[in-house]
């Protein structure tokens, strides 16, 4: 089932805001330099355009291990076989959550806008699989903005992944960052740069600038764990008994005096297992 | 005379080796396998759950015995290898039963994958028991390859049917040169008792003990019912007559005149 995994860049595309790029154009340059979740908001396109531009993102997101959203229409994107639908707290006032979930299944994506803490809390507790909260800076798309006072309470409280949007940019990023802040939302600061893939590229630096952990493989399941820890320390901080467990570190044995020696990095898969009853 | 059963330069008591699956504790596992006698007991590899802890097995398993991992879990014979592997990693020797599985409804082995990682593993110094299915040219070539012994099945993994492969498993034991073990479907004492009097070397017993209501009596039980069998093919079976043969005198009577 496709998942929001933690940093991720997400852009929301629009043709309305791209300068005369197409919707293509810009999602396979971004993609190019570093987004992970494509959205899909056209507000001015017909039902029938919309299939069609969706079915050539969905392709390409697919192709890129990209995620790709639809903006509003759970039809379109059960039709071009999307990832997920996005809903705004309009959405949810014409669809019932139930009805689009039951459109669209278990393995898709449902996510919601949120513009208050109130909102928040309220898409928290409902099946939702992750939630944009902003704007939380100035923002050109929307008339006002809510800050970033309530994002220490939103992380806190959040049950599921939260993308923040609204404004943000490259020099204001790192307050976000700082705060705890792990996955982002961008529409015109990719959408209005010259080069696409390069200003995406900048966010992509300045996300791992940020980073105090990183994701690597165990037992098959994605953990993040510290940045740059020993193998040792990490079997001392997920309390393993050492005399039990044998580990394998990217397809190789590491025998238990080794342990100390090796320094894990990002994206590493690590095998640990251990004796069972068996015939 | 005391009769050894030798695998990879090791001599081995007791001819029947345990499986460890199955058993609702590992203390009763324990005392089942101080009950059984045996020497020679299996284990499997699996990830651990990071979040819950749990009791190592090895923990249990008396001082005396030989480990023998298994590779179940593995669909060929590169992750045969590479369970194989971590196994001896573990420190705990380097016994190894191969057990390589593509078909889930029957649990019956792949023949051919098993023999690939025999080759392989025979050539790193593991003592490989092989368990399969009993197939005479496969039992040659894991013979040549250097097998410890082969393990046929005596019916599906955990099926308690007994030796439904009776007549295969003979032809094995008379032209293998290596211990025939049988592994797998072996359901009560008496056909454990069965299969050492058909000159098995040895019977691997999992299911019919640990989900036996009394684990450790059960374990005594097969314990005996081994040695008994054993002790009879030693001592050479009877030959199977159609016609009644009197087993008192035939003089002597008290209506002879």
């Amino acid at each position: 089932m496709p998942k929001i995994k933690d940093y991720s860049l997400y852009l929301v595309v629009s043709e309305e805001y791209g300068q005369g790029k197409t919707a293509l154009e810009i999602a396979s340059a971004a993609i190019y330099g570093g987004v992970d979740i494509i959205q899909m908001r056209e507000k001015n396109k017909t039902k029938q355009e919309l299939t069609a531009l969706g079915n050539k993102l969905s392709r390409l997101c697919r192709e890129n291990n990209a995620l790709f959203i639809v903006n509003d229409d759970p039809f379109v994107t059960k039709e071009v076989n999307a990832d997920g639908v996005h809903l705004g707290q309009e959405d949810i006032k014409r669809f019932r959550l139930e009805d689009v979930r039951s459109i669209l299944g278990q393995d898709k994506i449902i996510g919601i806008s949120t513009h208050s803490l109130e909102q928040f809390q309220e898409a928290n507790n409902k099946d939702f699989d992750y939630i944009a909260f902003g704007p939380v800076f100035p923002t050109q798309t929307k008339d006002y903005f809510i800050g970033t006072k309530d994002i220490e309470e939103v992380l806190k409280i959040a049950k599921k992944p939260v993308v923040f949007i609204g404004g943000i940019n490259l020099s204001n990023i790192s307050e976000l960052l700082s705060a705890g802040v792990r996955n982002i939302a961008l529409i015109r600061a990719i959408l209005q740069a010259k080069d696409i893939t390069l200003e995406t590229k900048k966010f992509r630096q300045k996300f791992n600038v940020k980073r105090q952990d990183m994701i690597i493989k165990i037992n098959g399941k994605e953990e993040s764990i510290d940045k740059e820890i020993k193998l040792i320390d990490l079997i001392s901080k997920k309390n393993l008994c050492s005399e039990k467990i044998i580990i394998e570190h990217n397809f190789k044995i590491i025998d238990k005096e080794k342990w100390p020696d090796i320094i894990l990095a990002e994206f590493d898969n690590l095998e640990i297992v251990s004796f069972v009853g068996g015939g | 005379m005391h009769d050894f059963l030798e695998i990879g330069g090791k001599k081995i008591n007791s001819r029947l080796f345990i499986g460890t699956g199955k058993f609702s504790s590992y203390k009763l596992m324990q005392e089942a396998i101080e009950a059984s006698g045996a020497d020679i007991v299996t284990v499997a590899l699996r990830r651990i759950d990071i979040s819950s802890k749990t009791d190592n097995i090895l923990d249990y398993i008396p001082k005396k015995c030989i480990i023998m991992p298994n590779t179940s879990g593995a669909r060929n014979a590169d992750e045969a290898v590479r369970i194989a592997r971590l196994a001896k990693a573990s420190g705990c020797g380097d016994w190894i039963k191969i057990e390589v599985i593509s078909d889930n409804k029957y649990l019956l082995p792949d023949n051919l994958e098993t023999l690939k990682a025999t080759q392989i593993l025979v050539k790193e110094g593991f003592i490989v028991l092989p368990y399969m299915s009993p197939d005479l040219s496969i039992a040659k070539r894991l013979a040549d390859a250097g097998a410890g012994a082969v393990m046929p099945l005596g019916s599906p993994i955990g099926t308690n049917r007994g030796i439904k492969t009776k007549e295969l498993v003979e032809i094995l034991i008379n032209e293998i040169k290596i211990p025939i073990i049988i592994d797998a479907g072996i359901g009560a004492p008496s056909e454990a008792c069965h299969a050492m009097e058909l000159g098995c070397a040895a019977v691997l017993i999992n299911t019919a003990i640990a989900i036996a209501n009394e684990p450790v009596n059960m374990a005594e039980a097969f314990n005996q019912a081994v040695i008994a069998g054993r002790k009879a093919y030693l001592s050479g079976l009877a030959k199977a007559n159609k016609i009644a043969s009197a087993s008192s005198p035939l003089t002597g009577f008290l209506r002879q005149e």
